[in-house]
């Protein structure tokens, strides 16, 4: 209910729509740089597109902007499940592993 | 305003523990609409927005100061072995050779002696030693490459995705469960703040109090219990884990899930029936 955009219903779903979009499809690009470079600079981009992103969303006058934002929110916030399961999995060791399971590969546990 | 407050969920969860994490993802995702309702209310609309601002510029400076690298870059320290028979590293896997001859030959005795040699294995590997941990600032650094290929990484999830027809079935199965999630709160926001409920954005927000609960109930069922379940199944099966094991516990949730949309969507649909625009 957003008078001074005049956006309906319809448009919210949509905007709400294209977050989920955005959230599905961030992580195939996102996570192959977390595997490459570290999660640090996959977290700080995320976070950081998080913010501007909000930023953004407050002072936003339009209906595109709306769906732009959206985008890019869904984006930003969509590394969170899977980089939060990387770093726990690469800090803790394999609970299960009896010994045959240690990783030996050059890039340690990923 | 979900990913931000989930992207809050890693700090809970960097100190190894991934149960009191939980309850803070549950927060995040049916708590904010109560509280973003009640604020969009109070205040309009662009303040929920600079809300969401100002703690998302709070968790990005709090990941820039604190939070550590933990990707594992093993630096190997190669020696050249002597070649003699007295060394030490010919020595561990030539002792054993008679040993793996026999456990090839007898197979159920392997599998009988298998928890003493993990007993063994890991006492041996604590004797070694874990490498030390890192200086802070280089556990601050801000990137960490190593010589993957990128391009094969992109295309890594889509071949497994393809090629394993039980991650795809996963996959979708998990998908389906958020498409729930999704599907429920566009339909209560499109519905329900016109005739005959009339709600207000405040009482909007609140119904996410219902699903909040559920994943409570489900995050005791599934986390707790379900770990504790595993452990109850692999000592019965001579302290072997299979992943199988997880799904004794599914009837339940499965039946709840089907009743609990059939539910929301019957009685949403015969009041829309007699009553909606």
């Amino acid at each position: 209910m957003i008078p001074d955009l005049q956006v309906g219903y319809a448009q919210l779903n949509n905007a709400l729509a294209i977050n989920y979009a955005g959230t599905a499809t961030g992580c195939i690009f996102f996570i192959p740089f977390a595997i490459k470079y570290g999660r640090r600079p996959v977290y700080l981009v995320s976070t950081c597109l998080m913010a501007g992103v909000a930023f953004w969303s407050a002072k936003m006058q339009s209906v595109p902007e709306l769906y732009i934002t959206s985008l890019l929110c869904g984006l930003g916030g969509s590394t969170n499940e899977a980089i939060v399961q990387m770093t726990v999995s690469s800090e803790s060791p394999a609970p299960y592993s009896v010994g045959i399971q240690r990783d030996w590969s050059p890039d340690g546990k990923s | 305003m979900n990913g931000i407050y989930s992207i809050a969920v890693t700090i809970g969860v960097s100190s190894r523990n991934v149960w009191p994490a939980t309850p803070i993802n549950l927060v995040q995702s049916f708590l904010t609409p109560v509280a973003a309702g009640a604020q969009a209310q109070h205040s309009g609309w662009r303040w929920s927005y600079w809300a969401l601002a100002i703690a998302s510029s709070a968790i990005f400076l709090l990941f820039l100061c604190f939070f550590e690298e933990s990707k594992y870059l093993p630096v190997l320290n190669a020696s050249a072995t002597t070649g003699q028979a007295g060394s030490a590293s010919n020595a561990g896997v030539d002792a054993h050779v008679p040993e793996i001859e026999y456990y090839i030959a007898n197979p159920t005795k392997a599998l009988e002696d298998a928890p003493n040699h993990v007993a063994q294995l890991s006492q041996s590997g604590m004797e070694q030693g874990s490498p030390p941990m890192q200086k802070r600032i280089k556990r601050l650094r801000l990137i960490s490459p190593s010589n993957e290929n990128l391009w094969a990484t992109f295309l890594k999830p889509l071949k497994v995705l393809v090629l394993f027809p039980a991650i795809t079935y996963t996959a979708v199965l998990y998908g389906f469960c958020l498409v729930w999630i999704a599907v429920t709160s566009s339909v209560q926001a499109v519905l329900l703040p016109y005739a005959p409920w009339d709600f207000n954005p405040t009482q909007v927000g609140l119904m996410g109090l219902g699903p909040f609960l559920g994943t409570t109930l489900g995050a005791v069922y599934g986390g707790l219990l379900g770990d504790q379940s595993i452990v109850y199944f692999s000592r019965r099966n001579k302290g072997y884990y299979e992943p199988e094991m997880r799904l004794y516990l599914q009837p339940i949730p499965v039946l709840s899930m089907t009743a609990g949309l059939l539910m929301f969507g019957i009685t949403i649909s015969k009041v829309c029936h007699t009553a909606c625009r």
